[in-house]
């Protein structure tokens, strides 16, 4: 308890958690048993990450009496040898990667740690886990509680198990709690955990409803480097107990071995600067620590290195989202867009972001906006968070979004998901619920935003452009064919030929998208060669050389490029149906 | 097959085989194309026409359903049935790009198939429900059942209290006059104020012939008020409640409704009369009122612009009420006890309109 508690008194569980509780996250009923799943399901994203697993996670529920849950979570993740077992459950603030910095989830307050004591304090029952390594011939089985007066785990049994696994972890705890729907639901946490996490499949069993979801990808991330941190990144604090550690050797040899980007040249030329050539650490005082942090501060580095960091990539966050957002028919998905590494205050970061338009989305509501950190999902705070403040300060009637209120979210049927990946993420507050609004990450974000903002625009316009071509072809397929089979078979004669009547119904070249291609067809009386620009995320280019009367070319685009791009020809609006003319100022690029 | 529903067919084919967009064209149905015809005293549809081609979606569509009810007609003409607008509706849920949206637009385009046949829609085998108006009175008519075999009515001596129901047909074919032996028609809008008039026998005493209307009367309410005024020559009256919606109703029994104004010759009867109650019915008699509400308000300054309207009777009226700011129903009359509808109110009214 040294950290928490610093004149070691001891206290029991409830006084512990009465006085920690916002720190813990544990403050009601509902959000005890949320975060007991999000801190479990957490780790066990993270310890298959630490080992390219594709994790496979199954959560179970179950309302045991009243307001009592059973929260079981199984992973295939590496296990826990059996002799970590009681530190890495029982003991506050284990396992801090100390003086090493890469991309965690991070957990919030005390973790899993606090789940079992949160667990215990409710219902007086201790966790139980089973663990199985890949080197272990049996699983073994804990019951075990915390002492929290001692700041030790308590083993109640140790047993040998059969699990019929190569690797995993099983962790079971009984609490009082209570279970919600809506934007803050376990499902909702899961669901989004899911988008963020495309290489996980998970299985639920919740009171009342059970739901699969299936990997989009099936390569596990990269794994992120631990790293030296950058010096910029320090805390006085902290490199004074850097510096402490190795008080015997010189002080320029610390500096250059503990942080990235600074060579035993440079390092000793900070020493130098900071007056200290001569010193050693133990003659250090208050003063030369702020001197020498001072100067490190003041010195222009290399960029951190973005190694540190796991983005969940392009590729793969468009899979995801396709795939998570299959059930609400959306008519049009951006293309994904990732920006950096930035840097804030000695860590790098990268943004990345995704648009979601159009089907069943609610058309007269404000956009939705899924927050992730670090690929955890933010699901409370959203109003102070900076990912919700860089959008609502964008002026969105430029993109083609109404937006009744200045500095508020705007109005349409888009799901906006953003993603920050950071060595460090500046939280507002120590729930770590949203992202502080720091000129550096707001300015960032406001650039990621503004490039799907812009695909935004192109959507609605495509989505305008559909209806109509819709209704043409409805007219041109269905209607106008079936009055001439009507006419004919009342009055008992041939069926005329209605392609002159197609013909004049049209008089265009119609662009329709079928099945995520892109098809031009030509409805005019004449042979046509053209040009036809997409523009969206980028520009892409094709040309379509003497197309035929009543001819259909599929142009070669790919599905993102096509659902994100307004598309462009030069020919005459006149003689365009779902596509626009191409401008004089792009014809000469 | 009909040969003026043919005929359109004809042209829509005609049309495609050239390579044309096929179209139909009508004469506008729309306000702005209703002229009085002085010499019939009805106000009929106008000159204007307008076309739907099959390159507007709607417009095709409208094309493609009039075809569907065409094929309809013909084959009820093939089996001797016939059907009601609402079973067509219901029938057309199995015409696919043809299947109405709402009975509204179907009875619509029933009339506009009317309009651009001069047939009537009994013609083409298609008829409203019954609307169950009625009449007493001392009037002999025959009407062809369904055994085929035409069937003698005395409609005071051969009918219960709730008198004889008006059937959707009330042409020739169907029903043909007899006798009678009264001085008037007596068209009444209320339920309450029919049933008061047939208690208090109005109709053997005041030697007068009762309709109720039920409302805004149907087509072959008018038809069979019109007839009756052409054929027999019997003077029409109009009773109705004293507000501006009743106003409409006397409108349209005498003078055709937009709606209906390419049939406006065999349905209004332009010389009725309006009996009341009028504005100067509730200030002269004192009678119980509502205040009128905003839409009564609108409504009667409509109908100040409203031509049917444009006669020194009416604007008197209309200005009177909208200074009064009060309405006021038939039976407000029963202030004065049951029987002064008949004994004073009525009698009083009759002769200074000189009816009697």
């Amino acid at each position: 308890m040294k950290i928490i508690d610093p004149e070691r008194k001891a206290v029991s569980i409830s006084e512990f958690f009465d006085k920690n509780k916002q720190m813990l996250g544990f403050d009601s009923p509902q959000k005890a048993l949320f975060m007991t799943v999000k801190e479990a399901i957490d780790n066990s994203l993270d310890a298959c990450g630490d080992h390219g697993i594709l994790p496979d996670i199954t959560l179970e529920i179950e309302n045991v009496e009243q307001d009592k849950f059973k929260v079981t979570v199984t992973d295939n993740g590496p296990g826990i040898p059996r002799k970590e077992v009681a530190d890495s459950f029982g003991k506050m603030l284990y396992g801090s990667r100390f003086h090493l910095v890469r991309q965690t989830r991070g957990q919030q307050g005390l973790g899993i740690t606090a789940a079992i004591m949160y667990a215990q304090k409710t219902t007086g029952l201790p966790a139980d886990i089973i663990t199985k390594t890949k080197d272990d011939v049996t699983a073994f089985h804990f019951i075990l509680e915390i002492n929290v007066k001692k700041n030790e785990p308590l083993i109640h049994s140790i047993e040998p198990i059969i699990w019929n696994v190569n690797s995993g972890l099983k962790i079971s705890l009984v609490l009082k709690g209570k279970i919600v729907g809506g934007k803050q639901s376990i499902e909702e946490y899961i669901r989004q955990t899911a988008i963020a996490n495309p290489h996980a499949s998970f299985h639920v069993f919740l009171p009342e409803r059970k739901f699969e979801i299936e990997r989009s990808i099936n390569e596990a991330p990269k794994i992120p480097e631990a790293v030296k941190p950058h010096p910029h990144g320090v805390e006085l604090g902290e490199l004074m107990s850097i510096l402490r550690e190795r008080e015997k050797e010189p002080i320029e040899k610390i500096i250059s071995d503990s942080f990235s980007r600074i060579t035993s040249n440079i390092s000793k030329e900070i020493v130098h600067k900071s007056g200290l050539s001569q010193k050693s650490v133990s003659q250090l005082h208050q003063k030369d620590f702020e001197n020498l942090w001072n100067t490190m501060q003041s010195f222009d580095f290399m960029e951190p290195n973005k190694e540190s960091l796991s983005p969940i990539g392009e590729e793969a966050l468009y899979k995801s989202v396709l795939n998570s957002f299959e059930d609400m028919h959306p008519a049009y998905f951006s293309m994904p867009v990732s920006k950096g590494p930035f840097v804030y205050s000695g860590h790098p970061f990268i943004i990345e972001a995704i648009a979601v338009y159009g089907g069943n989305i609610p058309k007269e509501e404000p956009v939705k906006i899924l927050r992730f950190t670090n690929r955890v999902p933010l699901l409370y705070q959203q109003g102070s968070c900076a990912i919700t403040k860089a959008i609502s300060s964008i002026s969105w009637n430029q993109y083609g979004l109404s937006q009744p209120v200045k500095d508020q979210l705007p109005i349409g049927p888009v799901i906006m998901v953003v993603h920050i990946a950071s060595t460090k993420i500046p939280y507002t507050s120590e729930a770590k619920e949203a992202v502080a609004p720091v000129p550096e990450i707001l300015d960032s974000l406001d650039v990621v935003i503004k490039k799907i903002g812009r695909q935004i625009r192109a959507m609605k316009t495509k989505e305008e452009h559909k209806t109509h071509v819709e209704e043409k072809f409805s007219l041109i397929e269905q209607i106008i064919p079936a009055i001439s089979k009507k006419a004919s078979s009342i009055l008992r004669m041939e069926e005329p030929d209605i392609k002159p009547i197609i013909s004049k119904v049209m008089g265009v070249v119609a662009f329709r998208e079928i099945d995520g291609k892109l098809f031009a067809e030509n409805y005019t009386e004449e042979r046509l060669s053209f040009t036809v620009l997409l523009k969206g995320e980028g520009e892409w280019r094709q040309k379509v050389n003497n197309l035929a009367p009543f001819e259909k070319v599929e142009l070669n685009f790919d599905r993102e490029i096509i659902d994100s791009s307004e598309i462009y020809v030069n020919l005459p609006d006149s003689k365009l149906l779902g596509a626009y003319s191409l401008p004089e100022v792009l014809k000469n690029e | 097959m009909n040969e003026k529903l043919k005929s359109i067919v004809d042209e829509i084919y005609n049309e495609m085989k050239k390579g044309q967009i096929p179209k139909v064209e009508l004469k506008s149905r729309n306000k702005d194309n209703i002229v009085f015809d002085n010499l019939s005293g009805v106000w009929k549809y106008g000159n204007n026409t307008v076309k739907r081609y099959a390159s507007k979606t709607n417009s095709a569509k409208s094309i493609l359903k009039m075809l569907y009810i065409i094929d309809f007609i013909d084959e009820m003409e093939q089996d001797l049935k016939t059907s009601t607008l609402r079973e067509m509706y219901y029938i057309s849920e199995g015409w696919g790009l043809g299947k109405f949206e709402s009975q509204d637009e179907s009875d619509m385009m029933t009339e506009d198939l009317e309009v651009m046949t001069t047939l009537l829609r009994e013609e083409m085998r298609l008829r409203p429900e019954e609307s169950g108006a009625s009449v007493i009175g001392n009037l002999t008519l025959k009407e062809m059942n369904r055994k085929g075999e035409w069937k003698e009515i005395n409609c005071r001596d051969d009918v219960g209290d709730a008198g004889y129901t008006i059937p959707y047909n009330v042409e020739p074919e169907k029903i043909q006059f007899v006798s009678e032996d009264v001085d008037f028609v007596l068209a009444i809008e209320t339920g309450g104020m029919f049933d008061r008039l047939v208690e208090n026998r109005f109709d053997e005493k005041m030697r007068s012939l009762l309709v109720h209307i039920k409302g805004q009367p149907s087509r072959s309410t008018k038809r069979l008020i019109n007839r009756l005024n052409k054929e027999l020559h019997i003077p029409v009256v109009v009773f109705t409640d004293g507000d501006p919606w009743s106003f409409r109703i006397f409108a349209s029994i005498a003078y055709g409704a937009i709606k209906t104004a390419h049939i406006s010759d065999i349905l209004a009867t332009p010389n009725s009369e309006f009996v009341g109650i009028t504005a100067s019915d509730i200030v002269r008699y004192e009678l119980p009122t509502d205040k009128l509400s905003d839409k009564d308000i609108e409504a009667l300054h409509a109908e100040l612009e409203d031509p049917r309207f444009n006669t020194p009777f009416w604007k008197g009226e209309i200005e009177t009420m909208l200074n009064l700011g009060k309405k006021a129903e038939q039976q407000a009359l029963a202030k004065y006890g049951l029987n002064f509808v008949t004994d004073t109110y009525l009698p009083e009214k009759l002769k200074e309109i000189g009816i009697i």
